[in-house]
């Protein structure tokens, strides 16, 4: 019988001490994005946003929700939380950060240095989008609020409805992990920048080389060529192309096309001096969005125009495969496929000579299969 | 095999010590009087028989009058025959020449005759038993199920059983129990399809009761008294214990209680009302399926709102944690102690509108939900989540067919609380583990009780969280291990038969 | 000695498939590749088909005496005295190993979710439940096994939600890490495959004759291999083989970036499931060495030796330190060691008896 009660006694006692691993939520503050800056000295510039709820609606049944800005000069990632745990009340929560912003400077030196606290702390968040921004990414997250709503979700919903458009590859922390390690493969990420009008804009792409960025960016339509050649095309696609620029009035020069349809077929094609052709062939199937010409009922015209789009598109696509070997970046991981199916061929190059050697040949074909519901 | 059987000499009545009819018909109604203590309510008539004099000895408030007047006295008067048992016309006659018998008789309800000159007394059965009328029982309410429920008198319920099942081989055994208040019991089965094994196990724990006032037998009779489950189903519907005796299980009726106790159960019917079976077969299932869902909403909802809160909150995505984190903001306590106040307050509320009559009990409602509830959050005592989480888990926990099981799973909550605020997801997930090995343990009376889960049996899963058609259940399910498996040959035949 | 039939047949499917899941799965890509490079899942169905030929050892062994377990075989192949020293060393060695799993357990569960928790409380945890369980005889043992397999579909499920990010690439070419290095790697997933020999202990505990025991065994080590393969191809395609050189638990680090409207951090819900099957391999050693015990100091009483093993272990967990150094080395300790219980024992002991000519003296008919 004392047995037993000392048992309970001891399980009471656990109760009572216990709670070790507690980290309560209405004790946290919670970071929703945070924001890193080269400064010269070699510091980072870290800053962070915290979201809190304001102090005059408390207890009412609508919270307001603000933002708090804090930032602190730091040597490494991991110092900078340090550092800015002293400065704010309650626990440091990065667990739930949405948006990682790098400055392009800071992105130009080795990005895995940074990123490796979110790799190895178990509660960080490796679902956080991974943003290069053109301007410093303290300027960027001090506008706290812009059209209305707090500055990381408006970065966060910038960036995600440009994936959906195509216009930015979809990665976060963890997906770029992987390439980020592969001799064979670069990642690509968003690129943002601040407009005049205190609004965040998505410029393009920012393409990286192994762990560094190149400074290199596409623009306008190459963004979504290269994500569609990559076959990774999501829910919209849209090309506005001058296909009459011989017409006086401007607006009827161009064709706006939404793609319905992506089939890629990649060919590595290697010959016995271990020259590799990389060959491209594209068959898009689009719907006309805006003509205002209005002839799409005629058959020749749409023949016509499907030549002409095609021929635009893959001189764009000449162009980026330029720019993709100017900065070095193997964004269509040509080389993983070396590694995979010709491992011999990849045992005898360096990649980083031979990849701006090699010849990529884009072939794209375009076919209008619909143009609304007017003709 | 036995033990210490029930010994009728250690009955109520016999602490006079007297023993022996006498020939004298005064010593005779002097002992009863003593025997009974100078009752107010003991009767004597005093009438000639065949030209002796009898004494017709009654309880005035136990006995149908009309019955003493007509049957008995007015046949003595007017009809006289040849014996007493030849006059009165009584269903029921028996003789006795013993005086404790004669007197135990008079308590339940007989009246004794004590004839002059002779040693046998006449025990005519006249009882008048009050009861209520047969009506639906107030705490297992069905839609389309049938509306008569059990009620006190044991004679009552036999009756509404022996309707359902008029079948020679349901076997009907009453015993008496209770050392000072010879309760009878009875124990009912069907003989072709209850095991006997399991017949002859049920009266051998019946047989060691030894107590001196019994209503409810199932604490002394169960295997495990510890355990938060029950392991025999309490009704008060005859059509549910009418089912279950067809599925090869045993009835206890108790005299005076209205509960009957069915044995062996397991975990699943608890989850299982006579509804089932009166409707269509999809609406079934989906039922089922909710029942189970509220079971393990009701046992693991606080404790994983207590987890996510205040150990994991990187699982709630971000669109709901500022929401959540807003409505905790400015509440002082731990998530722990908003869960038990509110959980107590709760079972405060429940005990309260068992007690108040049913005017008061409703405005109660009112009060205890809206003021408890707005108030309490306008206080910032409690958050608004929190209050989300309590009300969902309590209304899945009525939601249980049986209140019994409904109670215990809400009372296994709290441990799994506590679990949960010690060591987060993880200790609910071991919480959970204890909880599964002793439901994997427990058996009832022989049948493991989490069957066909946990010893799998895939044929007696058509009856548990989905039901499968009437014309598919063919056999009967194997957890009471019946005689006759078998239980419908081909209903849909005419279908067949069709093309 | 009558041993009577708990176990059904499925039962003891059930029963081996669950002994064989524990924590070594979590690692097992990590370990793999470190030799095997992306070649690992091979290495994994050659251990599959190792465990089978030992398997068949042990089965070959209870077929020969179908009532007995190997504490009790033991002495009627070598002798009293070899065989006990025999029986001691099996239980001695199945009680190591619960020691062993109750240690890495502790290490991951502070490694991804419980920081700051002091190890004995999880220690207390797991061996609490652990015994609760194990005193039991195998009839509730199997049906609580039976019923958490469902969990392991789940696991599936879940893992399946990764492959979005699958690049099937990274699994090619195939062979170039050469044979020795995958059989290194078949040695790694063996480690991870032990479990099985519980069949020596519980083979008369079944109901069913001996073609049953073999055909039912066979399914849970192929359904087990089959597992193990899937989740180590998914681990490759997912990491990249430069990435996976860093991650010791691709299984947990594949989910952690995965988020729905409903819910976000899926590891913490996967690792927290996984702790089920973790305590059923830990149950498994601790209930056949409570039995070896209970026939060495012939107790009648199974539920107090259990207890007793059961706070022998967890008082020697705790005096572990949580170090990665000192977990490392007994990995090793256990995985070599292992081979002589598994392997070289039962061999030893299955020839011995064919040479003598010992098989069970009155074969009960079996239905």
């Amino acid at each position: 019988m004392k047995i037993k009660f000392c048992i309970l006694f001891f399980c009471c006692l656990l109760f009572l001490t216990s709670c070790w691993d507690q980290r309560l939520l209405s004790q946290s503050k919670l970071v929703y994005g945070v924001g890193a800056d080269l400064e010269k000295d070699g510091k980072l510039l870290v800053t962070a946003v915290i979201q809190t709820i304001a102090q005059a609606s408390k207890g009412t049944s609508e919270p307001v929700l603000t933002n708090v800005i804090v930032s602190s000069l730091a040597n490494t990632f991991s110092d900078s939380r340090t550092k800015i745990m002293k400065k704010i009340s309650g626990e440091y929560a990065t667990s739930k950060a949405r948006v990682l912003l790098f400055h392009e400077d800071l992105a130009k030196e080795d990005l895995y240095p940074v990123l490796d606290i979110v790799y190895r702390d178990p509660r960080s968040s490796l679902g956080a989008k991974v943003v290069i921004s053109k301007d410093k990414a303290a300027d960027i997250l001090n506008l706290r609020v812009v059209e209305e709503s707090l500055i990381s979700e408006e970065i966060l919903e910038i960036v995600t409805t440009a994936e959906t458009s195509t216009l930015v590859p979809e990665e976060n922390v963890q997906s770029i992990c992987p390439t980020l390690f592969d001799p064979g493969e670069d990642i690509t990420l968003p690129y943002i920048g601040k407009t005049d009008d205190k609004m965040i804009d998505v410029y393009g792409i920012a393409l990286f080389n192994g762990r560094k960025y190149t400074g290199y960016n596409i623009y306008d339509e190459e963004p979504t060529l290269l994500l569609m050649m990559k076959d990774e095309m999501k829910k919209y696609a849209k090309f506005t192309l001058e296909v009459n620029p011989k017409e006086k009035d401007e607006r009827n020069r161009f064709i706006s096309v939404q793609v319905k349809n992506n089939k890629v077929k990649k060919e590595l094609k290697i010959n016995k001096k271990n020259d590799i052709t990389a060959e491209f062939d594209l068959n898009i199937k689009v719907e006309a969005l805006e003509y205002p010409k209005d002839n799409l009922a005629d058959q020749k015209e749409i023949k016509r125009l499907n030549k002409e789009i095609s021929k635009q598109l893959t001189k764009k696509a000449e162009k980026l495969i330029k720019t993709l070997q100017l900065a070095n970046c193997d964004a269509f991981g040509i080389g993983r496929d070396l590694i995979a199916f010709h491992p011999k061929v990849w045992k005898t190059l360096d990649w980083e000579k031979a990849y701006p050697k090699i010849t990529i040949k884009p072939n794209i074909k375009v076919e209008i299969t619909g143009s609304g519901i007017i003709e | 095999m036995s033990g210490t059987k029930n010994n009728p000499k250690n009955r109520s009545g016999s602490h006079m010590g007297f023993k022996y009819i006498s020939m004298k018909l005064e010593e005779n109604i002097d002992n009863v009087k003593k025997s009974l203590l100078h009752s107010s309510d003991l009767m004597v008539r005093n009438l000639e028989f065949a030209n002796k004099k009898i004494g017709i000895v009654f309880i005035d408030t136990l006995i149908k009058s009309e019955v003493l007047e007509t049957q008995i006295i007015q046949q003595i008067i007017q009809n006289p025959k040849e014996t007493i048992e030849e006059t009165v016309s009584i269903k029921e006659i028996k003789t006795s020449s013993s005086f404790d018998e004669s007197v135990v008789a008079l308590v339940k309800g007989n009246a004794v005759i004590f004839t002059d000159h002779e040693t046998t007394a006449i025990i005519l059965n006249i009882a008048l038993l009050e009861s209520r009328s047969i009506e639906q029982p107030d705490s297992e309410q069905v839609l389309r199920g049938a509306q008569d429920g059990f009620i006190e008198s044991l004679e009552t319920n036999i009756n509404l059983l022996r309707r359902r099942i008029n079948n020679p081989n349901l076997v009907i055994k009453y015993v008496t129990l209770g050392r000072e208040s010879d309760t009878s019991l009875a124990i009912v089965y069907v003989d072709s399809i209850a095991n006997d094994e399991l017949v002859k196990e049920i009266e051998r724990r019946i047989s060691y009761i030894d107590v001196d006032y019994v209503t409810n037998v199932e604490e002394f009779i169960e295997d495990n008294s510890f355990s938060p489950f029950p392991q025999m189903l309490t009704t008060s519907r005859p059509d549910r214990v009418s089912a279950n005796l067809m599925d090869g299980r045993v009835a206890i009726i108790t005299d005076g209680n209205p509960s009957v106790l069915v044995m062996p159960i397991t975990f699943f019917s608890f989850y299982q009302t006579s509804d089932d079976y009166n409707s269509r077969w999809m609406m079934v299932s989906f039922f089922r399926l909710m029942r189970m869902v509220s079971f393990i909403i009701s046992i693991s909802l606080p404790a994983l709102y207590i987890a996510l809160v205040s150990y994991h909150f990187e699982i709630i995505p971000i669109e709901l944690v500022s929401n959540v984190k807003s409505s905790l903001e400015y509440i002082p306590f731990p998530p722990l102690i908003e869960a038990l106040s509110m959980q107590i307050t709760l079972e405060l509320l429940r005990e309260s509108a068992i007690r108040l009559p049913s005017p008061i009990s409703q405005t109660l409602g009112v009060v205890g939900g809206l003021v408890i509830g707005t108030a309490v959050v306008e206080a910032n005592l409690i958050s608004n989540t929190m209050l989300v989480v309590i009300s969902i888990t309590a209304i899945s926990s009525f939601a249980t067919p049986d209140s019994e099981m409904g109670t215990s799973v809400r009372l296994l909550g709290f441990p799994l609380m506590f679990a949960a605020a010690t060591i987060g997801l993880i200790g609910i997930v071991f919480g959970l583990m204890i909880i599964l090995i002793h439901l994997c343990k427990l058996e009832s009376f022989g049948t493991p009780y989490f069957a066909p889960f946990a010893p799998f049996r895939r044929k007696d899963l058509k009856d548990t969280i989905y039901r499968v058609p009437m014309w598919k259940m063919t056999d009967r399910p194997r957890s009471a291990l019946p005689k006759k498996l078998r239980s419908a040959k081909n209903p849909r035949g005419w279908k067949q038969n069709e093309e | 000695m009558k041993n009577k039939k708990f176990l059904s047949r499925s039962q003891l499917m059930f029963f081996i498939l669950q002994s064989q899941i524990g924590v070594g799965l979590l690692s097992l890509p990590y370990m793999v590749h470190l030799h095997a490079k992306n070649d690992g899942w091979i290495s994994v169905i050659i251990a599959g088909i190792v465990v089978f030929v030992f398997m068949f050892i042990m089965w070959s062994l209870g077929k020969r005496f179908p009532n007995d377990t190997i504490y009790e075989y033991s002495n009627k192949i070598v002798g009293k005295y070899v065989g006990t020293v025999i029986s001691f060393m099996y239980a001695l060695n199945f009680f190591i190993i619960s020691i062993f799993v109750v240690t890495i357990t502790v290490n991951i569960l502070k490694k991804w979710i419980l920081t700051f928790t002091p190890p004995y409380v999880i220690i207390i945890c797991i061996v609490g439940t652990g015994v609760y369980l194990a005193r039991e005889n195998l009839k509730v043992i199997g049906r609580f096994f039976t019923f958490v397999s469902l969990l392991i579909l789940f696991l599936v499920f879940l893992e399946l939600l990764s492959y979005k990010d699958a690049n099937y690439r990274y699994l090619f070419p195939i062979g170039q890490a050469g044979f020795k290095n995958i059989m290194i790697g078949s040695h790694d997933s063996l480690t991870a495959m032990l479990g099985f020999e519980s069949l020596l202990v519980i083979y008369p505990f079944v109901k069913g004759n001996a073609k049953d025991v073999l055909k039912y065994s066979t399914f849970a080590i192929t359904i087990v291999t089959v597992l193990y393969t899937f989740f180590l191809i998914t681990s490759f395609l997912v990491f990249s083989p430069e990435e996976i050189q860093l991650v010791s638990e691709p299984i947990l680090y594949m989910l952690k970036a995965l988020s729905y409207e409903v819910v976000e951090r899926l590891d913490l819900i996967f690792l927290s499931i996984w702790v089920v099957p973790i305590i059923t391999s830990f149950v498994t050693y601790l209930h056949i060495a409570s039995v070896g015990m209970d026939k060495i100091f012939k107790q009648k009483n199974h539920k107090k030796v259990t207890l007793v093993l059961g706070i022998l272990i967890m008082i020697i967990s705790v005096f572990i330190p949580q170090e990665d150094k000192i977990i490392d080395k007994f990995n090793l300790i256990v995985s070599y060691s292992s081979y002589f219980f598994i392997a070289f024992i039962p061999f030893i002991l299955l020839i011995v008896s064919i040479i003598r000519k010992k098989k069970e003296q009155n074969q009960l008919y079996e239905n």
